[in-house]
């Protein structure tokens, strides 16, 4: 369960003074439920993702995530998560299973536990033929795949996902869908950013138009649909964000 | 957890071609470069030819001239005409000119010695024949007084004896490194860092890996310890090993070792010890200043640029120490609170085998201090989401 009440967050700049980066967001994402945060680039869906994960502070409002508040309880919420962005953030110079045997170390896993586990995850995401090659030399693929194991080595029972098939090609782009489907499938909670339609449809149960910092819209796509009287979701998101004069009709 | 990060960096230093060349193998053979330079050199003042001294052709022979031509000490060199020698003293092509005044008679009369004072060639050639006028002047004495039956002591009341003070212990004294090695030993221990700490955290945030970092159950004071503890490691392998390889030098027995230490080294556990005391709070003090600068930085650009103008700053009383150690302005107690400067000073003392106490710890102390206060700087830019994250 991933849950967040009137959460705002601002940050001063010298130059453009103080910047409302999410204002005044509520949302509800449960187990077993992926929950799109749709929105274009700079709408807030980072910046909402980084409060959940503990790495910013909330200016105000509450989160909880897995049942820990993120401010009183930070360390909770770190051990129950998993990230995965665009880009992979692999150390170049360790191989896939060093990688993986850090990233489980900091996750508390140790000895026996730990290499079980990765071998596991190795074999899961079919890594193993290149699991002893230095990170840098790995395609864009296989180092997607070397990142969901990354995320889900310590079984986390949420997941966030900050536009993860952004510049990936379709293969792996599909295989990335398909492993967040299957998650959803194991009764995770998936929070999942993106501003591409088409992912939405196939695999957000609800979703939360955010836009400027704020929610704009929230249900599952066809309610989207239904309550800005368009079409698609494609118009219905631009009619939301008050964009769709703008690109015309 | 401080463990897991400190060794996961120490795994990627090792494989970064950057940190073994620019840490580990650049003052290996920095220091080879220096030593074998430096043994040339002095094994080429060892075996030196006795200095050519040119002279104008006298119109008449006299005694003198025909000893000096026999001294297997100089070398002498007629020239047809004045005009001539001076001309190649101008030119360097000579380093002394004498001319013989034209009543100089036998070994009796006045003798122009012509030299270029901005030489140094020219003025230790001239201190090389003012010894052997003055020796043959004595012998002269020496002759004449015996003839008139008069004691050396009537007109050379005062004798001057050198006497080399006892030393309590062997050190590297004599060794023409040892203005330079502190030095050595100081400035790489910050540029051994130098070349990795831009990636540190810097070249983290750029990839992202930072933040994948952070929503890990270690906590941020973790992290930067354990990048502390990797990049202190690297600094201080850095600057050992401009040390070690002078003592594995100084031990082989070539004849470059014997040339640059003619005494050998004989440097006591106790030195080793107090170098090394001597080193580790300033190595805190350089990893603790630089991690600072990386965790501030955006990028590994704007981190390098902020490191290029600390390196400045190391660079100035690391230099200095070259130098203070052979002036007066070494023994003022000032030295000691300077920073970097008073550890390469500490270093110098310690190599020669005079370190005192006071002086050692004094220097640790202010190392420490700054060390305590680089670390707790790095690790407050650790807990600030807006340094860590770029917004």
């Amino acid at each position: 369960m991933v849950r967040t009440e009137s959460i705002s967050k601002s940050f001063h700049d010298a130059k453009r003074g103080t910047i409302e980066a999410v204002v005044d967001v509520s949302m509800e994402a449960r187990p077993g439920e992926i929950f799109g945060l749709l929105g274009v680039n700079g709408a807030g869906k980072t910046t909402l993702l980084r409060i959940l994960s503990t790495v910013l502070r909330p200016s105000k409002g509450v989160a909880e995530v897995a049942g820990f508040d993120v401010v009183r309880d930070p360390d909770h919420v770190r051990a129950s998560i998993g990230f995965m962005s665009t880009s992979t953030a692999l150390y170049g110079r360790l191989t896939a299973r060093e990688v993986l045997e850090y990233f489980g170390g900091l996750y508390g896993l140790k000895g026996q536990g730990l290499r079980s586990r990765v071998d596991a995850v190795i074999e899961q995401l079919n890594i193993g033929p290149f699991a002893d090659g230095l990170c840098d030399k790995f395609s864009t693929g296989q180092k997607q795949r070397v990142s969901i194991a990354r995320t889900i080595l310590h079984n986390p029972p949420v997941l966030f996902f900050d536009e993860p098939t952004s510049g990936l090609d379709v293969v792996t782009s599909q295989i990335v869908m398909n492993f967040i489907e299957q998650e959803r499938r194991d009764g995770k909670t998936v929070v999942f950013c993106t501003h591409i339609m088409s992912e939405v449809e196939r695999l957000c149960d609800r979703v939360a138009i955010i836009h400027d910092g704020r929610i704009r819209g929230t249900g599952t796509p066809p309610e989207l649909v239904a309550q800005s009287g368009e079409p698609t979701l494609e118009r219905a998101f631009l009619k939301f964000v008050g964009e769709l004069q703008e690109v015309g009709r | 957890m401080i463990g897991l990060v400190f060794r996961k960096e120490v795994r990627e230093f090792l494989r970064d071609k950057r940190v073994v060349s620019g840490a580990l193998v650049g003052p290996v053979v920095l220091m080879l470069v220096f030593v074998f330079t430096f043994g040339v050199i002095a094994q080429s003042l060892g075996k030196s030819k006795a200095p050519k001294i040119h002279v104008v052709a006298p119109a008449r022979p006299n005694a003198f001239l025909t000893a000096l031509e026999q001294n297997p000490e100089v070398q002498i060199v007629r020239v047809e005409n004045r005009e001539r020698g001076v001309e190649m003293v101008k030119k360097g092509e000579a380093r002394v000119l004498l001319e013989f005044a034209p009543d100089f008679a036998d070994a009796t009369g006045e003798i122009q010695a012509v030299y270029d004072p901005d030489e140094a060639l020219s003025a230790i050639a001239l201190r090389t024949f003012g010894a052997m006028v003055t020796a043959a002047n004595r012998a002269q004495l020496d002759q004449t007084l015996a003839q008139a039956g008069i004691a050396k002591e009537a007109v050379e009341p005062i004798r001057l004896k050198e006497v080399e003070v006892p030393k309590d212990q062997k050190a590297m004294g004599s060794s023409a490194l040892i203005g330079l090695l502190p030095y050595l030993i100081v400035i790489w221990a910050f540029y051994g860092g130098f070349s990795v700490v831009s990636d540190l955290v810097a070249g983290e945030k750029e990839r992202s890996t930072l933040e994948t970092l952070l929503i890990t159950p270690v906590s941020r004071t973790q992290v930067a310890m354990g990048k502390f503890l990797a990049l202190g490691c690297v600094c201080l392998i850095s600057s050992l090993s401009s040390l070690v390889t002078v003592l594995i030098i100084g031990v082989s027995g070539t004849s470059h070792a014997k040339a640059l230490f003619p005494e050998g080294i004989h440097l006591t556990p106790l030195a080793l010890l107090a170098i090394l005391a001597i080193l580790i709070p300033l190595v805190a003090f350089f990893a603790g200043l630089m991690l600072a600068i990386s965790a501030f930085a955006k990028n590994t650009r704007e981190a390098q640029t902020h490191l290029t103008l600390l390196s400045f700053v190391v660079l100035i009383p690391a230099i200095s120490s070259q130098f203070i150690g052979f002036t007066e302005a070494g023994r003022a107690w000032w030295i000691k609170l300077v920073p970097i400067l008073n550890s390469s000073d500490a270093i110098r003392s310690a190599l020669l085998g005079r370190l005192d106490a006071e002086s050692a710890l004094v220097t640790i102390g202010i190392s420490l201090v700054l060390g305590a206060i680089g670390v707790i700087t790095a690790i407050k830019l650790f807990e600030r989401e807006e340094v860590l994250v770029r917004i």
